[in-house]
């Protein structure tokens, strides 16, 4: 509790120390990070690299391209019947900002596509398939200065992986990613709603 | 590094512009992506299913109460517990805004359109087993576009799809996965909800 109040202090601190108003059409913001992730419909935890490049068209709106690809998975039970060999997610769409001073926080939707091969261990001489996915968001971003931010994420991607031996599987999961972003305004004028 | 930086400074230039309009809003030209959720109505009970696609479209809007949509969709369903399909659609839709008040927040559209479509019906087990046709259709709905600012929309829509080809499903004989292809025209028609982010990038004439 302690410790939490005073990381909120020491973040509004140097929050106050570039309190310019960051946030606005021109800011571009990209990053990589680790994103752990939980299967919806698989007793399996994922690991992927994540990162991603937005592009601020105004205060409020953004657009915003991600990208993931799977590293390794962890099943929680002997029963799981999916694994992935390779899984390289790529998505696009736009965020709303809800925004004060350096605080950011977003919802988004961003249509996608999978490129999945299953493990050998799910299915013989299996395919690699581009697999039509969703992605939607919620998260919060802090900017602590004009080059940096600390942003965390959450996830949901809806995906199905269709032509298994066994019929379709339902590969939704909920992506968490958290860490720090690098940020810059490209122009002056911030604030502007286009 | 220095071209992924130029793409950057380019892509937040033209983004982040102010959205000046020539001569009203006829000439607006965007892009799009968009999900698709497919619910076929087929005769074959065994092709009906939920499908989820992704695609893009952009939009050329030639007078102030029409827009026109070019599209692409790539969808994939189960087709029974054996067998899978894959839809692309191609084509075009012109939609009128009955209400003339482009800035409001809540824009309501009629659409009517053409697409043309590749169907691809594969088993599981055995892909080379398979099933192919291509067909065209036309395509009706209502829909809706959520200004979020003056450049982006959310765009939601439903509308009904009318194939006109030869009918292909699947057939299970003494556990084999057997597809048909019927002899003679038939109508298939498909409930295709879309939900997609457009950007207008400039206003053209």
């Amino acid at each position: 509790m302690v410790r939490g109040f005073i990381t909120v202090a020491f973040l509004s601190m140097i929050g106050s120390c570039y309190s310019q108003d960051l946030i606005g059409a021109g800011l571009i913001k990209a990053t990589g990070s680790i994103a752990p992730g939980r299967m919806v419909s698989q007793p399996l935890r994922n690991i992927y690299f994540s990162g991603f490049a937005e592009v601020h068209t105004s205060k409020k709106m953004s657009l915003r391209g991600d990208a993931l690809w799977y590293v390794d998975g962890h099943e929680k039970l002997a029963s799981n019947t999916w694994r992935y060999a390779r899984n390289l997610s790529v998505y696009f769409g736009a965020f709303y900002h809800f925004n004060k001073n350096n605080w950011d926080a977003h919802i988004g939707f961003q249509p996608g596509v999978a490129v999945v091969v299953p493990s050998g261990s799910v299915q013989l001489n299996p395919l690699v398939k581009a697999c039509p996915s969703a992605a939607f968001h919620v998260g919060s971003t802090y900017y602590v200065w004009k080059y940096f931010n600390f942003f965390a994420d959450v996830a949901y991607t809806h995906t199905y992986y269709r032509g298994l031996n066994t019929g379709s599987v339902y590969l939704g999961e909920v992506l968490f990613t958290a860490g720090l972003g690098f940020n810059i305004n490209v122009f002056q004028s911030h604030g502007k709603h286009r | 590094m220095k071209l992924v930086f130029a793409f950057f400074l380019f892509c937040t230039t033209v983004c982040a512009q102010q959205l000046n309009l020539r001569k009203g809003e006829g000439g607006l030209f965007s892009l799009g992506v968009r999900s698709t959720l497919s619910g076929f109505s087929g005769s074959n009970a065994l092709s009906s299913g939920t499908g989820f696609g992704l695609g893009g479209q952009f939009r050329i809007q030639p007078a102030k109460m029409v827009n026109t949509d070019w599209f692409f969709d790539y969808i994939t369903e189960n087709a029974g517990d054996l067998a899978n399909r894959t839809d692309y659609h191609i084509g075009w839709s012109v939609l009128y805004y009955p209400i003339l008040k482009p800035a409001a927040f809540a824009r309501p559209y009629i659409l009517a359109g053409h697409c043309f479509d590749y169907t691809k019906l594969e088993e599981n087990a055995n892909r080379t087993n398979y099933l192919e046709r291509w067909s065209s259709a036309v395509q009706g709905g209502i829909g809706v576009h959520l200004n979020l600012s003056e450049r982006l929309d959310l765009s939601l829509v439903g509308q009904y799809m009318i194939h006109l080809g030869t009918d292909i499903h699947e057939e299970y004989e003494n556990g084999q996965v057997i597809f048909h292809e019927e002899k003679g025209g038939t109508l298939e028609g498909h409930l295709l909800f879309n939900a997609s982010i457009n950007y207008k990038i400039a206003d053209l004439w």
